[in-house]
């Protein structure tokens, strides 16, 4: 059975506020001013959640000219199922989703 | 195909000089970022437009680092844990005997050379550290083990009391709790190993 480690609140409010709006798709900083969450702590999380499928990614064309385009996210389907999960445990029973494996391990 | 990143300012001239220096530096933040994670770093840089406060932006850009840092770990364990699947599965109980050989020679080096010990059992674990081979770490233990049995069996004879003079002793240690302590150990070592590389594997 692969090991589980335990999911940071971090996370926790990373997917509480993602899952508020869940069709929709949110930007890096709106995500950060919801959730309280530093650019250092966030953007980790995002990365290893896009890593893990958990996460879509997709960079929307910029409003206006001149201004760059900004990377958006949302739960994918299986992230929102996970995260509707954790968040119906208590705080002490929550769990992360297992890493996958690396390639080519046992 | 991704529009066009926002590592250029804003380009209507209207970008404050923090906002100038905050993206410099979250700039050289991205650059050290690897190639496959790139994208992240860039939508760090896309969203310092959205941050009005100097010290917002600052504190922005300053989380690049951490990304960065983060990101850069993260993929040296992803090639660890790589090589350590191969290389376990051919070398695994190579390695644990390597440990025990080491584990053996600090200990006898702990009776002549107490510093050139000190070193070399500090450089085994650093080495392990660093090739995150902890399972096989275990070996060690055969290590010491052995060098237990070792001193056991030369003082065969030892630590009995001496008929020929009046000391209480001939000197020596009694062999037996040493051959006791080294078997034990060595029997741990094979026993943990075999129980830490099955759990490493899964």
């Amino acid at each position: 059975m692969p090991r589980r480690s335990h999911i940071s609140p971090q996370t926790v409010r990373l997917l509480q506020a993602l899952l508020a709006r869940p069709g929709q798709w949110h930007y890096g900083y709106e995500l950060s001013k919801q959730t309280g969450l530093s650019s250092g702590t966030l953007y980790p999380i995002l990365l290893r959640l896009a890593d893990q499928h958990l996460l879509e990614t997709r960079w929307e064309r910029p409003q206006r000219p001149g201004l760059p385009a900004r990377h958006t996210y949302r739960l994918t389907a299986d992230g929102r199922q996970l995260a509707i999960e954790r968040l119906a445990q208590p705080p002490a029973t929550r769990r992360a989703p297992a890493r996958p494996a690396p390639d080519g391990a046992a | 195909m991704r529009p066009a990143p926002g590592r250029q300012s804003r380009g209507d001239g209207r970008e404050s000089a923090a906002h100038r220096r905050a993206r410099a530096l979250l700039a050289r933040a991205v650059a050290r970022l690897p190639e496959e994670q790139h994208d992240w770093g860039e939508a760090m840089l896309a969203e310092l437009d959205q941050i009005t406060g100097r010290v917002g932006a600052l504190g922005w850009a300053l989380g690049g680092f951490r990304l960065t840092w983060l990101a850069r770990r993260q993929r040296r364990g992803r090639k660890g844990d790589a090589v350590m699947a191969i290389s376990r599965r051919r070398t695994g109980w190579s390695a644990a005997a390597l440990w025990a050989l080491w584990a053996a020679i600090t200990t006898l080096l702990v009776f002549e050379f107490p510093t050139a010990a000190i070193v070399f059992g500090l450089a085994g674990f650093g080495l392990a550290r660093f090739l995150r081979v902890w399972p096989e770490g275990v070996g060690a233990l055969g290590g010491a083990g052995a060098i237990c049995v070792l001193i056991g069996l030369l003082n065969l004879g030892g630590g009995q009391p001496c008929s020929s003079s009046r000391a209480s002793s001939c000197g020596g240690v009694a062999p037996l709790p040493l051959l006791i302590a080294g078997c034990l150990l060595i029997a741990a070592s094979v026993a943990l190993y075999s129980v830490t590389a099955r759990q490493a594997a899964r």
